[in-house]
């Protein structure tokens, strides 16, 4: 029900991207990170402002640039005269939703400045480590398109995004009742005059990770997301196949799935659904198969299509 | 060797002809007709300088021949420089070999023609075929080369090639599959098993097996496929619109994901309610298949192979005759087709096809017409639409000629209504009336026609009940003992049921019935086959006019070394004999007399050699040379 009443919330802001919507949730639920990809001006940042507004914790913003350096992202020590002393001052990176803008515009220096953060939720700086506030859930956007100035992010780094989401523009109905939402006074710049409601805290998001960590999870259902995942490796287009780190992404979204829906248990539909979004930033397609117009998202369908969902065989 | 030879020479150039004994004497027991091919002889005879330095030993010997004997060893004898070819080598080559004169003519080997230019006949010749063979060679490799490319490329491309989702691709017989998670029995078997469960209180394996029961008997009926990587709750999704069947299956998968996935135990209840789903499947599958029919029955009715014809094909076979597709026009029908099937929905005749197709049934053809004929056969009556009803109506005269006697138990058992359709047309405006064929047969001429109103029957939308399929076998073997058709069983039945076949030329014809790619790559490839043997550029068959005088000089020169061997009487029956089998007897006196002979020597010179034929083995004769040289006159003209 509360998975329901924050997406009803933010889809009164952002229209027709239900799926995203869906998919941020699942990974914000599951305590993992989400990297939209989509070209600019279609509502990733009014996503992750809304959901900070809907969800009721803080926000802040990161525009990555060529010259933006890792301290900007963690924050640094400063030396405070009044006191005689270095005073750490912490970067953006301390918040609950951080929006990682245009990650792939800076260095890896600085991307990596997120990988402990993102995958430790803490900060090391000076030799000191930092806890950052729960939820800590990062939103980063990259633009597929442009090419020149962007720095791809390491592997290491899109292995901690829990899903990958594709965001696409916006269907026709959908575009015009978003005009006829301008019409009607709406701004996107000016959010905080938009009444949304806070349906859930932090403490709400604590309770619903808990609860998704206690949906059943049968054996065969086990064996079904290393068989997908171990499939990846064994696929004649993947040049490097998709990690552990990606099993575990996969069943823990199968459970959120399955508590959004209100279910106890994890069905074979659950896994094959966040297959996509899971996998297809975690493996290497090799340069051929690229060339010859491969994507990931094709892997996947292969990999779904091929491995035997499990029927309960029996022994009999 | 040459001791002996140069004794045989000067007995031979004696006055005592050579006692030879064929059976001891080396040149004898190796010559043959074959060897006659050879070049030795005529070399040394007849090729200036050829082995010179032997050939001079027998110089005396041309003072007893002709003068028009051996010109090439004359001109030897009398110092010529050598004629052949440049570049060959005598010593080894034709010279060495004339050095056996000794012995037998040999055949050269294999190693010796190779190595030696001068046995080349035609060298600028054997280059041009040889760089010809290389060229295609290379255009061949080429050719295969790129056609191995386009298959690997292809293949490769079909390979990686991204495949759809299994819940949307479309289905394929290959990927047909069984549920793995059940027993391999039957749906209705399944069923049972799951109220067994159910009866022993093992509510849990009761909705397996239900859920098996029903996903078989839909997978069966095609309303959905099976797939090894499809969820339970695609299956459902699958079958979203067919209310009654989404319902049911849905209701049974939620109890199986209970009870799988969720590990709660099942109710009895639950598990009644599973069951009693499954039941409505089966049984409307059942219902689908005979009476209604619901997407399984539509799926039936697919047509399947080249336009649906391919079923009737299968059928005919399977009733013991023998079909074939008309591919050629129809002008062309002859006593070799009993039966013509022919759709005229698909088949679109000229007058002068009718005309052709009513002159071969009156020559006591078969005809079996589906579709519109009353133009060229007016005897069938003429159909009308009926208003309203989408059925097709015979006028009131013909009525009472179409119901159709070959079928004693009544056409209402034959045409059994299929998923709502009636595959034939009602005779009656009464609705309650059963439905019946309008099925005309008559007969025309010596032949007969069996006309079918509805062109349906000839595509397997006819043939999934098996009524209808039977009814196929009976028209044919009922109609021949109830009509007396004047012929045999099995029948000869060529089918022109499809827009594939009997088109007026060949090309379209192999065209529409996709052969024609087939028929182009076959011909390329004998083409190339062709020109990589060389085919195009091999030897004629018939030598032309020199050569054919090159192999009478061979033959002739070859007499005269055998002369020299002292085999006479071998040299002329082999000699005789060439000529007695190519010409004959008769020929040979009527090649004689047309040289100048009488009548009489002629026979009595035929018969000399006849005889000489007859037994080779036979003493010399002083004669034998002169009879060699008087045959050889009267072959070369002379």
């Amino acid at each position: 029900m509360t998975f329901k009443a924050v997406t009803d919330e933010i889809g009164r802001v952002l229209l027709g991207q239900d799926d995203v919507v869906h998919g941020v949730l699942v990974s914000l639920f599951c305590g993992g990170h989400v990297l939209l990809e989509g070209p600019p001006g279609i509502g990733k940042t009014l996503l992750a402002r809304t959901l900070s507004k809907v969800l009721g914790v803080a926000f802040k913003r990161i525009q990555f640039t060529p010259d933006l350096m890792p301290s900007d992202v963690t924050g640094g020590n400063v030396f405070n005269q009044a006191e005689d002393d270095f005073v750490f001052r912490p970067g953006p990176v301390f918040t609950q939703v951080l929006l990682g803008d245009e990650i792939n515009r800076a260095p890896a220096k600085t991307q990596a400045a997120l990988l402990e953060a993102m995958g430790d939720f803490q900060v090391t700086v000076d030799g000191v480590t930092r806890r950052l506030p729960s939820p800590f859930f990062v939103l980063a956007t990259q633009n597929p398109i442009e090419s020149e100035g962007t720095y791809p992010l390491p592997e290491a780094q899109l292995d901690r995004f829990m899903m990958k989401l594709v965001i696409g523009h916006p269907t026709h109905d959908t575009e015009v009742a978003l005009l006829r939402n301008y019409m009607g006074g709406f701004d996107a710049a000016k959010l905080g005059e938009v009444s949304l409601r806070t349906v859930l805290d932090a403490e709400g998001i604590a309770v619903m990770q808990e609860v998704a960590r206690r949906v059943r999870v049968d054996e065969e259902i086990l064996d079904y997301i290393a068989g997908v995942v171990g499939r990846t490796r064994m696929h004649n287009a993947v040049d490097l196949g998709a990690s552990p780190r990606a099993s575990i992404a996969l069943l823990l979204a199968s459970q959120v799935i399955a508590a959004s829906e209100g279910r106890t248990f994890v069905v074979p539909d659950d896994v094959k659904r966040l297959a996509a979004p899971v996998l297809r930033h975690r493996f290497l397609l090799q340069p051929d198969a690229e060339l010859e117009g491969t994507r990931a998202d094709d892997v996947v369908r292969q990999v779904l299509a091929d491995v035997p969902v499990p029927g309960g065989e029996r022994s009999k | 060797m040459r001791v002996c030879l140069l004794a045989l020479l000067f007995a031979c150039g004696g006055e005592e002809p050579l006692k030879v004994d064929p059976n001891d004497a080396e040149p004898v027991q190796e010559v043959g007709p074959s060897s006659a091919l050879d070049d030795q002889a005529y070399e040394f005879c007849h090729r200036a300088g050829a082995d010179a330095a032997s050939a001079k030993a027998y110089c005396d010997l041309l003072k007893n021949l002709p003068e028009d004997r051996c010109p090439g060893l004359r001109d030897t004898c009398a110092g010529a420089e050598p004629l052949v070819p440049g570049g060959c080598n005598l010593e080894t080559g034709a010279g060495a070999r004339s050095s056996q004169l000794g012995g037998a003519p040999v055949a050269p080997t294999a190693q010796q023609k190779i190595q030696n230019s001068c046995d080349m006949p035609d060298t600028a010749g054997g280059g041009a075929l040889s760089l010809m063979r290389w060229v295609m060679a290379i255009v061949v490799a080429l050719l295969l080369l790129v056609f191995i490319r386009f298959i690997m490329r292809h293949f490769a491309t079909k390979a990686q090639s991204i495949e759809p989702d299994a819940g949307t691709r479309a289905p394929t017989v290959e990927e047909e599959e069984q549920l793995p998670d059940v027993p391999n029995l039957p749906s209705a078997d399944l069923l049972t098993a799951a109220r067994t469960s159910l009866e022993q209180g093992d509510f849990g394996e009761a909705v397996l097996l239900a859920r098996g029961a029903a996903l078989r008997s839909l997978g069966k009926r095609g309303v959905l496929r099976i797939h090894r990587a499809k969820t339970d709750r695609e299956y459902v999704g699958s079958v979203r619109k067919t209310l009654e069947v989404h319902t049911d299956l849905r209701e049974i998968v939620a109890s199986v994901e209970v009870h799988r996935w969720g590990g709660q135990p099942i109710d009895r209840d639950l598990a009644q309610s599973a069951l009693a789903a499954a039941e409505r499947l089966l049984k409307a599958g059942l219902m689908a298949l005979f009476f209604v029919g619901i997407d399984a029955a539509n799926a039936q009715e697919t047509r399947h192979g080249p336009n649906g014809d391919a079923a009737l094909y299968d059928v005919l076979e399977d009733w013991g005759h023998t079909p074939r597709w008309r591919l050629r026009g129809l002008t062309s029908l002859d006593e070799e087709t009993d039966v013509l099937v022919l759709d005229t929905t698909f088949i679109s005749l000229e007058d002068e096809h009718w005309e052709a197709v009513r002159d071969w049934v009156e020559a006591g053809g078969v005809l079996w017409l589906a579709g519109d004929s009353d133009d060229v056969f007016p005897e069938l009556g003429e159909l009308t639409q009926r208003p309203g009803a989408g059925h097709t109506q015979l006028t009131a005269d013909f009525e009472s000629s179409l119901r159709w006697g070959g079928f004693a138990q009544g056409v209402e058992e034959v045409w059994t209504p299929l998923n709502g359709t009636v595959w034939v047309a009602y005779v009656s405006d009464d609705a309650d009336e059963a439905p019946r064929a309008v099925i005309q047969s008559i007969f025309v001429g010596s032949g007969v026609v069996f006309a079918t109103s509805d062109p349906r029957i000839l595509w397997n939308g006819s043939f999934v009940h098996p009524d209808n399929e039977a009814f196929v076998g009976d028209a044919l073997f009922r109609a021949q003992s109830t009509l007396g058709w004047p012929r045999t069983s099995p029948f000869n039945v060529e089918l022109a049921t499809s827009s594939g076949s009997s088109d007026n030329t060949p090309p379209k014809a192999l065209a529409k019935s996709h052969l024609l790619p087939f028929l182009i790559q076959m011909m390329a490839t004998w083409g190339l086959v062709g020109l990589w043997l060389g085919r195009p550029f091999g030897p004629l068959r018939d030598p032309p006019g020199e050569g054919r005088l090159a192999f009478t000089e061979h033959i002739n020169a070859l007499a005269t070394h055998w002369m020299r061997l002292g085999a006479t009487r071998h040299a002329l029956a082999a000699y005789a004999g060439l000529w007695l089998t190519k010409l004959g007897p008769r020929g040979l006196r009527m090649a004689a007399r047309k040289s100048g002979m009488q009548p009489g020597p002629a026979d009595e010179f035929v018969q000399h050699l006849e005889d000489v034929v007859a037994d080779p083995t036979a003493p010399d004769d002083d004669t034998d040379l002169s009879r060699v040289e008087t045959l050889w006159k009267i072959i070369s003209g002379q």
